[in-house]
C-alpha cells in the first residue's frame, strides 16, 4: 500500500512539473514514462476509489502532495481525487498548453497520436480498441451531430438530447459508487463538485431533470440518492422550479413529490408577492428581476392540464387560498381569484 | 500494365491542388460553417467522398514542402481552410477525414521555427488540439468528465452509446396514423437523421441507429432515407467496415436494389479473382455473404440475385469457377430455406417461377435424398425430360418465334446448372452404364455444354458425345494404351471449341473406372497437355473431392485416386506458374 501511495504522489508530483519551465529539460524518454505513471494513476483509481478506507488513505497522500507542490511552485492547481482518473489526458493537456515544452517533444505527441490504453474503465469492452486520439474526437464530433438533430417527440418535454444523455450518466455514476453501502457521503461529495464545477445552476438544473426523470428502472435507486441530495440543497431545487420549462416542472411534480410541493411552494411565493397595478389593470411584480404574472400563469396552466391528481390538488389549493384571501369573485383583489378565473376560461 | 496504373495513381495524388480545387474547397468550408443546419449536412453527405480525396491530395503536397513557410506560400489560406474543417463535427465525425485532417494539421508544425509565421502556426495548431481534446472548463461536459470518475475518451463514448440508444429508440417507434394521429409523422425527420449518420458509418457505436434507421423502411412505407447514407451503408458493408444485424441487412437490399447488386457482384469478384484458393471455403465464403439466408426469407432478393447469377453465367458460360459458386449458392439457399419454420415459408414453387413442376422436384432433391441405387433412374428421367423439352421447343420455333418456350428452356438450363451436381452424378454413371443406358446421361450432358445448340446441331452434338463417351470407355478399359487412340483423344479436347463436356467426362472414367490408377494417370498425362486444359481439370478434380466428401462417398481408395490424378497434373503446372 505504501508503495502505491509513494508511486500516487510520485505521479502527481510529475503531472506538476509537465506545467511549469523544468518540463524544458524533458526529452521523449521522459513523456514516455510520464504517461506511463500516468496510467498506472488511473488504474489505481480505478480499483480503490469505491473503496472508504483506501480512498481515505490516497485523499490524504494527495493532499499532503499538493500542499508540498503548492509551496514549491506558486499558482499551483490542487488535484482532486477526481482527476486521477484523467491522468494521462491532463498530461497531454498540460504539455499542449505549456509554451515551454520542447517542440521535439509536442512533435513526438503527434507523431504517436498516442492511444491512451485502458487504464481500467469501469466497463471495459472488446470493441474499445478506438481509444486513440482520432476516435475520442470523432466521438465528440459524433455526438455533436446527433445532439443537432431537431428532438420531435413530446415526452422529452423540451429536454435537450444532450441534457438526456448527461442525465444518465449522472445516475450511471452514482450507481457505480453506491455499489458499496458506506459511499453515500463520497457520493454527495462528488455531487457537490459536479454542481460546483458547472457553472451555473441553469445547465445544471437540466441534467438534473433529466435524470429524474429517466424512465428506466434501473435508475430507480440512484434517483432516490439524489432527490435525498436535492432535498439539501433547496437553491438548486429553487433555481430549477424558476429556470426550467413550465412543461419540465410540471412533469417532475408528477415523478417527484418532494419537487412538487417545493415547486408549488415556490408559485405560491411569487404569486403572492405581486402586486395589482389598477391603472394598468394587470399584476406586476415588485422588482424587475422577480416572476411574473404571465409566467406564473403559465405554469398553473401547465399543472393544470396534466390531468389528475396534480389537476385536483391544484384546485383544492386554489379555492382554499381564495377563500382565506376574502373569497372575492372581482378581478384585481385577489391574486388567487385572479389565476382560478384563467382556470375557467382555460377549461372552457 | 499494373505498374502503369500504380504510376497513375501515385502521380494524380501527388500534384500539388489546383487553384480551381482550392478555391471551391475553400467556399465549401466558409458555407458549412459548423455543420449546424440539414441543408449544410445534405450538401456535406454529398461531398463527404470527394473531400476525402482532396484531403490526402493535399497531405501528400504538405508532406513534400520542407517547412510551414514553403507550405503557406504555395497554399496560402491552407490554415483557414484545415482550421475550419477543424470545427466542423460533420467532417471531424468521419474517421478518415478527421484522420487526414489532423495529419495535414501536424505537418504545419515546426520542430525548429525559423520565424513568427512558424512560431505563430505553432501556437495555433497547439491551441486547436487542446480545443478538439477537451471539453471547456465551466461547462456542464467539463463537469460531468470530472464527475464521471473516468478518461474523457472514455466518457465520450459512453455519451455515444447512449445517445445512439435515445435515438434508436425514437426512430424505431412504428409510423402508425392511427395511434399517433397527434404527433406528427416522424418520417420527415428520418431523412435528416440518415444524412447525420452519414460520416458515422464506420463508427461502432452507432451501429444500431443505422440499423434502426433502414428497418424503418420496411415498417413505414413513407420514410425516406438519403441516397447518400444508402450508398454509404452499401459501401461499407461490403468492405465489412461496418457490421449490422441480419434484419437491418435484409431492410438494405429490399430497399435498395444497387446495395443487392453490388454485394453479389462482390461475391463473384471474391471468387473470381481466386478460384484455386476459394474453392476450399466455397460454402464459406458464400454463406458469410448472407445473401443466401436472406433468399431464402425473400423472394425477390433470390430473384434479383438469381437474376446477376443468370447474366454472368451468359457472358461467361465455360468458366467453371462460376458454375460453382452458383451450384453453392443454390445448396446453401435450399439449407436456410428448408431450417425456416413451416409457417414462415414460402413454397419452394415461387422461388423458381419459370421451370416446370416436373423438372423442379427431382432437380431440386438433394443426391443425398435418392438411394444410390435410384440415381441412374433419377437422373435418366431429367435428361428424358429435358431432351423432350428441347424437341418441343424445336417444333415449335419450326413454326415460327417462341419466346414462352425458349424462355422456358433458359430457364431449365439454369436450373440445371444451379444443381450442377446431378450433372456430375451423370458423368459418375456414365463410366458404369451401356449403350441404351447412357443415351439420356449423353441427352443431359449435351444440354448442360450446349444449351444453345437446336434441331440438327444439337443431334450432331449429341452423336459427338457418344463417340467420344465409346471412345473413353475402350481407352480406360483396356490393357494397354494404343499411342494413336491417345494421341487422337488428345486432338479431339485441343480442337473441340468448348471442350468441357469432354474434359468432365474423361476425368469421371478417370475417377470411377475400375482400371489401375496407373492407367487413369496414363491416359490423362498423354491426353491433357495444354495448360489451359489441364487448369480446368485441375479445378473440376478439386470440384470432385469437395462434391464427394460432402456425400461421404470418398473412401480411402477414391481418395488416392484423386490424389493421384491431381499430382500428375501439378509439376508441369508449377513451372507454367514460375
Amino acid at each position: 500500500m505504501e508503495a502505491i501511495l509513494k508511486n500516487l504522489g510520485n505521479t502527481v508530483e510529475v503531472l506538476a512539473v509537465s506545467q511549469t519551465v523544468f518540463v524544458n529539460e524533458w526529452d521523449n524518454q521522459t513523456v514516455v514514462r510520464a504517461f506511463q505513471w500516468a496510467r498506472y494513476c488511473e488504474q489505481v483509481y480505478t480499483r480503490f476509489h469505491t473503496t472508504p478506507s483506501i480512498r481515505a488513505a490516497l485523499e490524504t497522500r494527495l493532499n499532503q502532495t499538493n500542499e508540498r507542490l503548492a509551496e514549491t511552485f506558486s499558482g499551483y492547481r490542487f488535484l482532486t481525487l477526481s482527476d486521477l482518473a484523467q491522468c494521462q489526458h491532463r498530461l497531454f493537456a498540460g504539455l499542449l498548453r505549456n509554451p515551454v515544452v520542447p517542440l521535439s517533444v509536442i512533435k513526438s505527441l503527434f507523431d504517436k497520436f498516442p492511444s491512451f490504453e485502458d487504464g481500467g474503465s469501469p466497463d471495459e469492452q472488446s470493441n474499445e480498441t478506438d481509444s486513440d486520439l482520432i476516435g475520442f474526437i470523432r466521438r465528440r464530433s459524433a455526438c455533436d451531430i446527433l445532439c443537432s438533430l431537431a428532438v420531435e417527440r413530446k415526452e422529452s418535454c423540451g429536454l435537450s438530447r444532450a441534457s438526456q444523455v448527461q442525465g444518465k450518466l449522472l445516475l450511471q455514476r452514482i450507481e457505480a459508487v453506491q455499489c458499496r453501502p458506506d459511499n453515500d457521503s463520497y457520493a454527495r461529495t462528488l455531487l457537490d463538485s459536479f454542481l460546483q464545477d458547472s457553472g451555473g445552476l441553469g445547465n445544471f438544473s437540466e441534467v438534473i431533470a433529466a435524470a429524474l426523470l429517466s424512465g428506466y428502472r434501473e435508475d430507480a435507486t440512484a434517483q432516490d440518492f439524489l432527490l435525498n441530495w436535492l432535498q439539501g440543497h433547496r437553491d438548486v431545487l429553487h433555481s430549477m422550479c424558476q429556470s426550467l420549462q413550465p412543461a419540465l416542472c410540471t412533469k417532475l411534480s408528477q415523478q417527484c413529490p418532494t419537487f412538487k410541493l417545493i415547486y408549488w411552494d415556490s408559485l405560491k411565493k411569487w404569486a403572492s408577492s405581486l402586486e395589482y397595478n389598477v391603472s394598468d389593470q394587470v399584476w406586476v411584480q415588485k422588482c424587475s428581476n422577480a416572476v411574473s404574472f404571465k409566467s406564473v400563469a403559465d405554469r398553473v396552466k401547465s399543472l393544470w392540464s396534466s390531468g389528475s391528481p396534480l389537476k385536483e390538488e391544484m384546485e383544492k389549493d386554489l379555492e382554499v387560498l381564495k377563500q382565506t384571501d376574502g373569497d372575492f369573485e372581482v378581478h384585481g383583489l385577489s391574486v388567487w381569484t385572479d389565476l382560478e378565473e384563467l382556470h375557467y376560461i382555460f377549461n372552457d | 500494365m499494373e505498374g502503369k496504373y500504380i504510376r497513375n495513381t501515385l502521380f494524380k495524388a501527388m500534384t500539388a491542388p489546383s487553384e480551381l480545387q482550392l478555391s471551391f474547397w475553400m467556399d465549401k468550408a466558409v458555407k458549412w460553417g459548423q455543420a449546424t443546419t440539414p441543408s449544410a449536412q445534405q450538401d456535406m453527405s454529398k461531398h463527404l467522398g470527394s473531400l476525402r480525396s482532396f484531403l490526402q491530395q493535399l497531405l501528400h503536397t504538405l508532406q513534400l514542402t520542407s517547412s510551414a513557410t514553403e507550405a503557406v506560400k504555395s497554399l496560402p489560406f491552407v490554415g483557414q481552410f484545415l482550421g475550419r474543417l477543424c470545427w466542423n463535427p460533420y467532417v471531424t465525425a468521419d474517421g478518415e477525414s478527421c484522420s487526414l485532417l489532423l495529419q495535414c494539421v501536424c505537418c504545419l508544425y515546426s520542430a525548429e521555427p525559423r520565424n513568427a509565421l512558424e512560431q505563430r502556426a505553432n501556437d495555433w495548431i497547439r491551441n486547436l488540439l487542446c480545443h478538439l481534446t477537451s471539453a471547456e472548463e465551466g461547462g456542464v461536459i467539463y463537469a460531468l468528465e470530472r464527475f464521471a470518475g473516468i478518461a474523457p475518451h472514455h466518457c465520450s463514448s459512453q455519451a455515444l452509446q447512449k445517445m445512439v440508444a435515445l435515438l434508436t429508440e425514437e426512430v424505431s417507434v412504428s409510423c402508425s396514423p392511427a395511434v399517433h394521429s397527434l404527433d406528427r409523422c416522424l418520417c420527415d425527420s428520418i431523412h435528416a437523421v440518415s444524412v447525420a449518420c452519414v460520416p458515422l458509418i464506420t463508427c461502432p457505436e452507432a451501429a444500431p441507429l443505422i440499423g434502426a434507421l433502414l428497418k424503418r423502411r420496411i415498417s413505414c412505407g413513407c420514410s425516406h432515407l438519403s441516397e447518400e447514407f444508402i450508398e454509404a451503408v452499401s459501401t461499407a458493408l461490403l468492405s465489412k467496415t461496418l457490421v449490422l444485424e441480419d434484419m437491418a441487412v435484409i431492410a438494405l437490399w429490399c430497399h435498395s436494389l444497387s446495395s443487392l447488386e453490388g454485394a453479389v457482384l462482390s461475391l463473384l469478384e471474391s471468387v473470381l479473382s481466386d478460384p484455386g484458393a476459394v474453392l476450399q471455403r466455397l460454402e464459406e465464403v458464400v454463406s458469410s455473404s448472407f445473401l443466401p439466408k436472406a433468399s431464402a426469407q425473400h423472394c425477390c432478393i433470390f430473384l434479383i440475385v438469381n437474376d446477376v447469377f443468370r447474366n454472368v453465367l451468359m457472358a461467361m458460360e465455360e468458366n467453371v469457377a462460376v458454375g460453382a459458386l452458383i451450384q453453392v449458392f443454390t445448396s446453401c439457399f435450399l439449407r436456410s430455406h428448408s431450417a425456416q419454420k413451416q409457417q414462415e415459408r414460402l413454397p419452394l414453387r415461387a422461388f423458381f417461377p419459370h421451370v416446370p413442376q416436373n423438372l423442379l422436384t427431382p432437380l431440386l432433391t438433394e443426391p443425398s435424398e435418392v438411394p444410390r441405387q435410384a440415381w441412374l433412374e433419377h437422373v435418366s428421367w431429367i435428361g428424358r425430360l429435358l431432351h423432350s423439352m428441347s424437341r418441343e421447343a424445336d417444333q415449335v420455333e419450326e413454326k415460327g418465334d417462341s419466346p414462352r418456350q425458349r424462355r422456358a428452356l433458359f430457364e431449365a438450363w439454369f436450373l440445371l446448372a444451379q444443381r450442377g451436381h446431378w450433372v456430375d452424378v451423370a458423368a459418375e454413371l456414365l463410366v458404369s452404364v451401356d449403350a441404351e443406358q447412357s443415351e439420356p446421361l449423353l441427352c443431359l450432358l449435351t444440354f448442360y455444354h450446349h444449351p444453345t445448340d437446336r434441331g440438327h446441331q444439337s443431334s450432331q452434338q449429341i452423336m459427338a458425345a457418344r463417340e467420344a463417351w465409346g471412345r473413353m470407355r475402350i481407352l480406360f478399359l483396356a490393357h494397354t494404351l494404343p499411342p494413336e487412340r491417345l494421341s487422337s483423344m488428345n486432338k479431339l479436347l485441343s480442337s473441340a471449341t468448348s471442350a468441357n463436356l469432354l474434359l468432365r467426362l474423361l476425368l469421371s472414367f478417370a475417377i470411377f473406372c475400375p482400371a489401375f490408377t496407373s492407367t487413369a494417370v496414363k491416359v490423362l498425362q498423354k491426353v491433357l497437355t495444354q495448360a489451359e486444359l489441364k487448369r480446368r481439370a485441375e479445378w473440376l478434380l478439386a470440384s470432385a473431392w469437395h462434391r464427394l466428401s460432402r456425400g461421404g462417398a470418398l473412401d480411402a481408395a477414391l481418395q488416392d485416386r484423386l490424389r493421384a490424378l491431381q499430382d500428375s497434373l501439378l509439376p508441369e503446372h508449377i513451372s507454367r506458374c514460375t
